[in-house]
C-alpha cells in the first residue's frame, strides 16, 4: 500500500541561479522534494530540481573524514587563527546576510577579501571606478528601452528569461507594443542563439571589441573614421555609422555587456570603452550601460563588500584599514604567486575554474570550504562544511543584477534532512571559536557593535539610500521631505499654475497647468495650456492621454471631451485640454534651478531650526543670515538658514562661532530635479501626471 | 598531422548550465568536453564530427571531442563550454586586474 503525499505550492519563490533573480517561480513541493518549478527557465528548473540537499553528505568533513560541525569549526578556526596571510573568497552564491558575516570574519582575521567578481565582471568594476556608470534598473529597461544592444554576452543561454522579462519582448509603459517597439542588436564574435533573436547581428573579430567601441565613440562625437576599420575589426564603416545614427535616434538606449568584454584581452579597457560610449551618447539621448551579472548574488557580494570596506573586491584588511588593489589582493594572483597561506572558500569552486598554478597552490595550503555540494574545491579542502542551499532551504536577501534587493522564499525547511548549517552560521561559529580577538557579533544580521565596525565608507546604491528621514515630515519617492499640505498653499516653482488645481468656479482653461516631458519622458517643467496648444499645433510635441497613448494635433482634435476633462471652446465644439505633453525634440534635461525663496529655504531645512533642531510652528521660524548682513553677509543659499526666533535673537549680529552655536549641516543650494520640485509643491492636480512624476 | 593555431572562446552553454548541479554527471562532462569548430575548418583539417582533438595552449593541453559549430563560429575560432578542462588552458597572468585571460585563448589544434 502506498501513501499519497500531499503536494503544496510555494508561490513566488525566488530563483538564485543567475543574476535575473526571478521572483515569480511557483514551486510544487511533494513531501520534502521540489518536483515542479513553474515559470522557471531551463536553467532555473535544473537549479531547483538538482540542487536540493538529499541528506547523503555528512555535515562536515575533516581531511575527507566525516566529522561533526563542532569538530569542523574547531579545526577551521585553528587553521585560520594560525594563518598569517589568509584569503576569504567566493560569496556570490550565498545570501547578503552570510556575506556580511564573511566580511566581519575577514576583518577579524586581517585577511584578503575577494569575491568571484574578480573572475567575472571585476574588470568592469575597475572601469566603473574610472568612468562612472550611466545606469538604470531592469524595470526601466522594460518600460522605456526602445533600443537594446547586447555586447559580448549570450543571455539566451546564460540569462534565458532576460529577453522575456526585461529587455526584448515585454510590453512596457513607453513601449506598449513590446517587441515591435524595440530594436535589438547583438554584437559578438559568435553568432550565438541570442543573435537569432536580434534585428541586427554585428560580428566582430575576436579581441577587437575595444577598437569597435572606440570607433563608435568617435562617430558619436562627429570624428571621421577611415574605411580601414573594416579590415581591422571586421565591421564596416557603413554598419558603424548606421548604428550610431540609430543610437542617437533612440529615446532610451541600453548597452548590456557580458564577459565577452571583461574576460577578453583589454578587459577593463573594453568595459571602460562601453561605459564611456554610453556616457557620450547622453549628450544626444538617454543611454545606459550595464553589465550582465552571472551568479545569483554576485551583485550582493559587490554591494556588501563595497558598503563595508569602500571597495567591491580584492580588498586587503591586514593593516586594520581596507586597501584595494586588483592584481595584488585578488585570489587568482594570491594563489598563483604562492602568497596565501590559508583559504576560506564560501560557495565557490576555484579548483574547477581557476588557472592551474592557482589550483596547485590551493592544494598545498589549508583550505576551508562552505558549500552545499561536494565540489572539486571541497574535495581538496582540509575542512569542508555542507551548507544549506540559499533560496531552496534557507531564507535571506539577494541582489538582482541591477542592484535591487530581493527576499528569498525558501520552499523547504532548513532542517528538512539534517541540520545543515547556513553559510552564515558556520562562519559565525568559526570566528567565535578560535579567533585571536574576542568576537562580539551583536545582532542576527551581522551588524557588529559600533567599535567593531571600523569601515562605513558606504556606496550610493539603490535600496540603501541614507537620506534624512525625519519624524515630523513624510518623505516622497526621492527621499526628500514632503511638507505638510498646509505649508504648501502657494506656488514656488516656476513656471507653474499648479495652484489652479483648487478649481475656481469659472476656470481659465488656457491657464491650466500641463506637464511637459522630454524625449525620454522625464518631466521638464509645467507650462500653461495655452503654451501646450502652441507646441501641439506646431508639431513640437504630442499629447498623452490618460491611457498613455500619444496623439498629434489632428488626432487630438478628434478626441471627445469627457466629464473629467476640461474643454477649450472653439466654433461649434470643444477641444480636450491635454494634461501631459511629450516634447519631440527636447533632448537634454538641465537640472532645474531652485529659486531662493523663504518657502524653498523652509523645505531645504525641513522646517527645522538649524541651530537647536527644534520644529516650532512656521510662524515662529525665521530666516537667519549666518554671516550677518550688517557684516557683509549676502542673500544666498550658502548664507541663509532656517532658525527659530529664540536662536535668531540669541545669535544676534554674531557669527555662529562667536555665538558658540553650531549649525546642524552646512547650508547648500538644493539640487532637486524638476519632478521632485513639482512633487514637493503639492498634490499633483491631475492623476495623468502621477506615473511620470513618480518615475522621475 | 601538423598543428594549426585557433582562438578558443570558452563560454556558457545551456547544456553546461543545466548540468552544473552535478559536475561528475555524464551530461556535464559531455558538455564541457566538447569543442565546436567551423565546418570548413573541420573539413580542411580532416576532422570528422565527434572525433577527438588535442587543444594545446601555452599552459596545458587537453583532449576533447570536436563537433561542427554550423553557422555559429567564424573561421579560426573555437567554442567550448566553461569547465575544468577549459580552465586548464588559461594562464595565471592577470595583468594587474585579478582576471586571467579567460576568453580568446590561443590554442594549437591537432587531431588525435
Amino acid at each position: 500500500m502506498t501513501t499519497q503525499v500531499a503536494a503544496r505550492v510555494v508561490k513566488n519563490a525566488t530563483c538564485t541561479f543567475c543574476g535575473c533573480v526571478c521572483d515569480d517561480i511557483d514551486l510544487t513541493v511533494e513531501g520534502d522534494r521540489i518536483t515542479k518549478a513553474r515559470n522557471a527557465c531551463v536553467l532555473g528548473r535544473a537549479w531547483f530540481l538538482d540542487h536540493q540537499p538529499d541528506g547523503s553528505r555528512p555535515e562536515a568533513l575533516i581531511e575527507g573524514v566525516p566529522a561533526t560541525v563542532e569538530q569542523a569549526i574547531e579545526e577551521a578556526a585553528r587553521l585560520l587563527g594560525e594563518a598569517r596571510y589568509p584569503v576569504v573568497y567566493g560569496l556570490s552564491d550565498t545570501t547578503v546576510e552570510a556575506q556580511r558575516v564573511a566580511v566581519e570574519l575577514a576583518d577579524l582575521l586581517g585577511a584578503c577579501l575577494d569575491t568571484t567578481t574578480s573572475v567575472c565582471h571585476g574588470p568592469s568594476g575597475i572601469a566603473f571606478q574610472a568612468v562612472g556608470e550611466a545606469t538604470c534598473t531592469l524595470g526601466e529597461i522594460k518600460n522605456r528601452a526602445d533600443l537594446v544592444i547586447f555586447w559580448g554576452g549570450n543571455p539566451a543561454e546564460s540569462h534565458p528569461r532576460h529577453f522575456t522579462k526585461f529587455s526584448v519582448t515585454p510590453k512596457g509603459m513607453f513601449v506598449p507594443r513590446g517587441r515591435k517597439d524595440r530594436y535589438v542588436v547583438v554584437v559578438d564574435v559568435r553568432r550565438t542563439p541570442s543573435a537569432r533573436a536580434a534585428d541586427l547581428f554585428i560580428p566582430v573579430r575576436p579581441r577587437k571589441d575595444f577598437e569597435v567601441l572606440w570607433a563608435l565613440r568617435a562617430l558619436v562625437k562627429g570624428v571621421a573614421i577611415e574605411e580601414g576599420i573594416e579590415a581591422e575589426t571586421g565591421v564596416s564603416l557603413a554598419t558603424l555609422t548606421a548604428l550610431v545614427e540609430r543610437m542617437k535616434r533612440a529615446r532610451f538606449g541600453v548597452l548590456l555587456f557580458g564577459m565577452g568584454l571583461s574576460m577578453t584581452r583589454g578587459k577593463h579597457y573594453n568595459a571602460a570603452a562601453i561605459l564611456a560610449l554610453a556616457r557620450d551618447l547622453n549628450q544626444h539621448t538617454r543611454f545606459v550601460a550595464k553589465p550582465m551579472r552571472g551568479h545569483g548574488n554576485v551583485t550582493g557580494a559587490d554591494n556588501v563588500v563595497s558598503w563595508s570596506t569602500g571597495y567591491p573586491f580584492g580588498v586587503n584588511l591586514g593593516r586594520g584599514y581596507p586597501r584595494f588593489n586588483p592584481g595584488e589582493f585578488t585570489t587568482v594572483d594570491l594563489l598563483s604567486r604562492g602568497e596565501a597561506d590559508a583559504a576560506l572558500i564560501i560557495s565557490a569552486d576555484p579548483a574547477a575554474n581557476f588557472p592551474q598554478p592557482a589550483i596547485e597552490h590551493l592544494k598545498r595550503i589549508p583550505t576551508i570550504v562552505l558549500d552545499p555540494q561536494l565540489s572539486a574545491t571541497a574535495r581538496i579542502a582540509r575542512v569542508a562544511f555542507t551548507t544549506a542551499v540559499y533560496g531552496i532551504n534557507v531564507a535571506g536577501t539577494v541582489y538582482r543584477m541591477d542592484d535591487v534587493p530581493i527576499r528569498l522564499r525558501p520552499a523547504l525547511p532548513q532542517h528538512s534532512h539534517r541540520p545543515a548549517p547556513t553559510g552564515e552560521q558556520s562562519q559565525r561559529s568559526a570566528s567565535a571559536s578560535g579567533s585571536p580577538i574576542e568576537p562580539s557579533f551583536g545582532s542576527d544580521h551581522g551588524s557588529g557593535s559600533g567599535a567593531r565596525r571600523r569601515y562605513c565608507f558606504g556606496r550610493a546604491s539603490s535600496g540603501h539610500r541614507t537620506g534624512p528621514r525625519l519624524p515630523n515630515l513624510s518623505t516622497n519617492s526621492h527621499g526628500l521631505p514632503q511638507a505638510p499640505q498646509s505649508e504648501l498653499d502657494c506656488s514656488f516653482v516656476e513656471p507653474t499654475g499648479i495652484e489652479a488645481s483648487a478649481r475656481p468656479a469659472k476656470r481659465d482653461v488656457l491657464g491650466l497647468p500641463v506637464l511637459l516631458l522630454n524625449r525620454h519622458f522625464a518631466p521638464v517643467t509645467v507650462a500653461t495650456a495655452k503654451r501646450a496648444f502652441c507646441l501641439l499645433y506646431g508639431g513640437a510635441a504630442h499629447a498623452i492621454d490618460h491611457d498613455g497613448d500619444t496623439y498629434d494635433f489632428s488626432d487630438w482634435l478628434n478626441l471627445p471631451v469627457r466629464e473629467a476633462d476640461d474643454g477649450l471652446p472653439i466654433i461649434g465644439r470643444e477641444i480636450r485640454v491635454p494634461r501631459v505633453l511629450h516634447l519631440l525634440r527636447y533632448e537634454r534635461t538641465p537640472r532645474a534651478i531652485v529659486r531662493l525663496t523663504r518657502k524653498n529655504l523652509m523645505l531645504r531645512d525641513q522646517f527645522q531650526c538649524q541651530y537647536c533642531s527644534k520644529r516650532p510652528s512656521q510662524r515662529d521660524l525665521n530666516v537667519d543670515h549666518v554671516m550677518p548682513r550688517s557684516r557683509g553677509g549676502q542673500d544666498s543659499w550658502e548664507n541663509l538658514v532656517v532658525s527659530c526666533r529664540f536662536c535668531n535673537l540669541k545669535k544676534g549680529r554674531r557669527t555662529p562661532q562667536e555665538a558658540g552655536m553650531v549649525l546642524m549641516r552646512a547650508p547648500l543650494r538644493p539640487r532637486w530635479s524638476t519632478a521632485t520640485q513639482i512633487l514637493l509643491v503639492a498634490r499633483t492636480p491631475f492623476e495623468e501626471w502621477d506615473p511620470f512624476l513618480k518615475a522621475g | 598531422m601538423s598543428e594549426e593555431r585557433f582562438i578558443l572562446i570558452p563560454g556558457r552553454s545551456t547544456e553546461q548550465g543545466t548540468s552544473v548541479g552535478d559536475k561528475s554527471s555524464s551530461a556535464y562532462q559531455g558538455a564541457t568536453r566538447t569543442v565546436r569548430m567551423h565546418p570548413a575548418d573541420m573539413e580542411r583539417l580532416g576532422i570528422i564530427e565527434g572525433r577527438r582533438v588535442r587543444l594545446r595552449s601555452a599552459q596545458a593541453a587537453i583532449e576533447v571531442s570536436c563537433v561542427s559549430g554550423k553557422d555559429e563560429l567564424p573561421l579560426g575560432v573555437l567554442f567550448i563550454a566553461y569547465g575544468p578542462d577549459s580552465s586548464r588552458l588559461m594562464g595565471a597572468e592577470t595583468e594587474g586586474t585579478g582576471m586571467p585571460e579567460s576568453k580568446g585563448i590561443d590554442v594549437d589544434v591537432t587531431s588525435v
